[in-house]
């Protein structure tokens, strides 16, 4: 044992201090360049935002500095990536973080705070103050936007024709969308006349696309903000299940598809895309989704072809703030992590991305609205910005809103199973959030 | 006896005398040391990691993130106070009972012992087949499926449509059945190719003397092919079983448990309390309830070898 030892000693000590040694100094030497590591959700941003970061270490190399970026771009589970590397104490020096998930990192401790740095840019007035709102919480800035995004009506110009319905279509109220499909029904039997995102397989789309574009179009909240306390029964809440069951009931839309695996791909890929479904509530990315030189559901003469109009709510001024009609945001910026090294850095690489040129190049690349009024971009986008932005709509940022929101996509499968109604699904609704949040955080209003 | 008689060979190593006896040892040590640090890493520390994080209430997000703290039993008693957990494990055990017993077994031996008669050319085209279920990839193989359930235009209904009946709602009204179908599709070559090779290896003087013997097919089945191939039977149990147990994509990406939670085996309880709520501490405490189980089952099988071995 003792001549083991010695071994060791005189033959593997020297050579493990010897690498110990070595990769200090490398560590030493490789301070020289500055070092960014780089998170976001990959496809289909990968192309674009890869050419931005490598012109961003581009500009630094001709103001001769050195700038080593690490990046990481999961395509699945960004989210749960970017969570497990912070619980990991590997967290980014720098992310794009999704405006609701921003407020969950914030609790966390995981954002810098960005109000200082905001305060001495003179950008920062070029983002309107719905954009500059979302990347807030509790006041403080913590996110640069980037793009943003809404949901409106989309409709087939060649179906609604040949149903003998106007075009261009302007609804302003529920009965006039129902009055269409059930146009569509009778009039041009093959094609599925509506689709509104239901049940849990879309999962959060079901909620954000589907639910909120009804909820909000009738005055509806989820929490009272007087008393931040869940509402989990409302005349708004019933109204918007009725909405699903009179869908689902007068067969306007097909239930069975949205039980099968990737149901966009039958409703939005193959339906909308190809005039296999009349119109639906759908993501206002879907434009760019369906342009011609897209990958995903090319439409050779789209502007031909489909037709889209603000979704109206309940009856003129029945909405949130009395407004007509309904948009809902969601939206991505860039944030720096809590404990980065570097924040000079990363703030100056939060600038850069979040210039007016650079948010024009992500949105030429990729697709959405710009969070920038002097960002150039297309005449939809303008158009969208005119006439939804001001009617937006962003969901609760409270830490149980994730388990809410799966119990709202049970509610609308429950009715698309046939097996609820309305109230039936409002009240196993209320039951189950109950659960979720305790009977003392939760209310019920009277439903006339 | 022999050892000693041979002349001791010795061999220097940094200046120490070995034995060539030892240094085979030891070498065989330092080769297997590779592999065994990975296994440690990989499958050991997660391991007790994972049980370590179910006696606390760690979470992926919020303040619980990174400063959590130990509950004690919490995790498990929410767990066996929650429907949903029990509802899973009881669709686990169909699951795996329909799919794993029912299905792969029984189909895989079958399969096996009539293509071992098979005309060579049968036997490449309908082991091809099954074989072919098996390479594909677990999601590949969903969407394939899923196509197949298809409610207006898959197959299945088109040929219910065909044969003069009504559509069936695959996903919505029978989604267990949906689920035990791909996963047997998909699971059953591994056991025919375990049965192949095992039944390669009896003899054919027995089936030739049970024949003489006046012996039925069944009978031979009976007396020499089951008790000839009862070692891997065993083994296949415990490798399908626990294989199935374990199964989380196929089905998360068919059906995520749905409609309804009616499809949900514990592997996506799991991943929805875990992940989707972000309950890493809760999850785990299931993860380790579904780490008792497979460990029972696979004390069970191992004993049960073990007297088979012994005889």
């Amino acid at each position: 044992m003792n001549l083991n030892k010695n071994a060791f000693k005189t033959r593997w000590l020297p050579l493990m201090l010897l690498l110990i040694l070595a990769t200090a100094a490398f560590g030493v030497s490789a301070q020289d360049a500055q070092t960014l590591t780089i998170s976001f959700p990959g496809d289909p941003r990968s192309e674009t935002v890869n050419a931005l970061i490598n012109d961003f270490v581009a500009m630094k190399a001709e103001q001769g500095v050195t700038v080593e970026v690490t990046i990481n771009e999961p395509t699945e589970g960004y989210d749960d990536q970017l969570l497990l590397d912070f619980s990991a104490g590997v967290g980014p020096d720098v992310f794009s973080v999704s405006a609701e998930a921003m407020g969950e990192l914030v609790e966390a401790g995981l954002i810098l705070p960005l109000d200082d740095y905001v305060a001495a840019w003179e950008d920062w007035a070029n983002f309107p103050s719905g954009m500059q709102l979302m990347g807030s919480y509790n006041d403080s800035a913590y996110a640069i936007m980037y793009v943003t995004d809404t949901r409106v009506l989309f409709y087939r110009n060649d179906v609604f024709e040949a149903a003998g319905l106007p075009v261009p279509w302007n609804p302003t109220s529920w009965e006039e969308i129902f009055a269409a499909a059930e146009q569509i029904q009778t009039n041009v039997p093959d094609v599925i006349p509506m689709m509104v995102e239901s049940g849990t397989i879309w999962g959060e789309g079901t909620t954000i696309d589907g639910f909120f574009m009804l909820f909000k179009g009738i005055g509806g909240e989820l929490i009272d903000a007087a008393d931040g306390k869940w509402i989990v029964e409302s005349p708004a809440l019933l109204e918007s299940f009725r909405f699903y069951e009179r869908m689902f009931g007068e067969d306007y839309a097909a239930a069975e598809p949205f039980m099968e695996p990737e149901p966009w791909v039958f409703y939005l890929q193959e339906g909308l895309a190809q005039g296999n479904v009349g119109f639906g509530v759908v993501v206002s990315v879907f434009w760019d989704l369906v342009a011609p030189d897209s990958t995903w559901a090319p439409v050779e003469n789209r502007d031909e072809l489909i037709g889209w109009a603000p979704m109206p709510s309940k009856e003129p001024g029945a909405g949130v703030n009395g407004w007509d009609f309904v948009g809902m945001g969601g939206g991505w910026g860039w944030a720096i992590g809590a404990e980065t090294q570097n924040p000079e850095l990363a703030w100056e690489f939060l600038q850069y991305m979040g210039s007016a040129e650079n948010i024009s190049r992500y949105i030429d690349g990729v697709g959405g609205v710009p969070s920038r009024s002097d960002a150039e971009t297309s005449d939809f986008n303008m158009a969208i910005a005119e006439q939804v932005l001001p009617y937006q709509s962003f969901r609760p940022g409270d830490p149980n809103y994730p388990r809410v929101s799966e119990q709202i996509q049970i509610a609308t499968e429950r009715i698309l199973l046939g097996e609820a109604t309305a109230e039936e699904a409002m009240a196993l609704f209320a039951e189950a959030v109950e659960g979720i949040v305790g009977a003392d955080n939760v209310k019920r209003l009277p439903l006339e | 006896m022999q050892a000693a008689a041979a002349p001791k060979q010795v061999v220097r190593v940094f200046g120490r005398e070995f034995s060539r006896r030892r240094l085979s040892e030891l070498s065989l040590l330092l080769f297997m040391l590779p592999a065994m640090l990975l296994v440690l890493v990989f499958v050991f520390v997660p391991t007790i990691w994972a049980i370590v994080i179910s006696f606390t209430n760690q979470s992926l997000i919020g303040p619980n993130a990174r400063n959590f703290q130990f509950v004690g039993f919490d995790n498990y008693v929410r767990l066996f106070a929650d429907n949903s957990f029990w509802n899973s494990l009881g669709l686990s055990f169909v699951f795996v009972f329909a799919s794993a017993f029912l299905g792969q077994f029984i189909l895989g031996l079958l399969l096996a012992v009539v293509l071992r008669r098979a005309h060579i050319t049968a036997k490449g085209l309908i082991g091809g087949a099954v074989l072919l279920a098996w390479v594909v990839p677990e999601i590949v193989a969903v969407y394939v499926w899923a196509s197949v359930f298809n409610f207006q235009s898959g197959t299945a209904n088109q040929l219910l449509l065909a044969f003069g009946f009504e559509r069936h709602r695959w996903l919505i009204d029978t989604p267990m059945l949906a689920i035990i179908l791909v996963n047997v599709w998909r699971g059953t070559a591994f056991t025919m190719l375990l049965f192949s090779s095992a039944l390669e290896a009896i003899p054919d003087e027995l089936f030739d003397a049970a024949a003489v013997d006046g012996a039925s097919a069944w009978q031979k089945f009976r007396f020499i092919t089951v008790p000839m191939i009862r070692y891997t039977i065993l083994l296949d149990f415990i490798l399908i079983t626990m294989g199935t147990f374990s199964v989380f994509g196929l089905v998360f990406a068919m059906t995520a448990g749905g409609p309804l939670g009616r499809s949900e085996i514990i592997g996506v309880y799991i991943y929805r309390n875990a992940f989707q709520y972000r309950e890493v501490g809760f999850g785990s405490a299931a993860s380790v309830i579904m780490l008792l189980i497979n460990l029972v089952l696979a004390v069970v099988y191992l004993r049960l070898l073990r007297i088979e071995q012994g005889k």
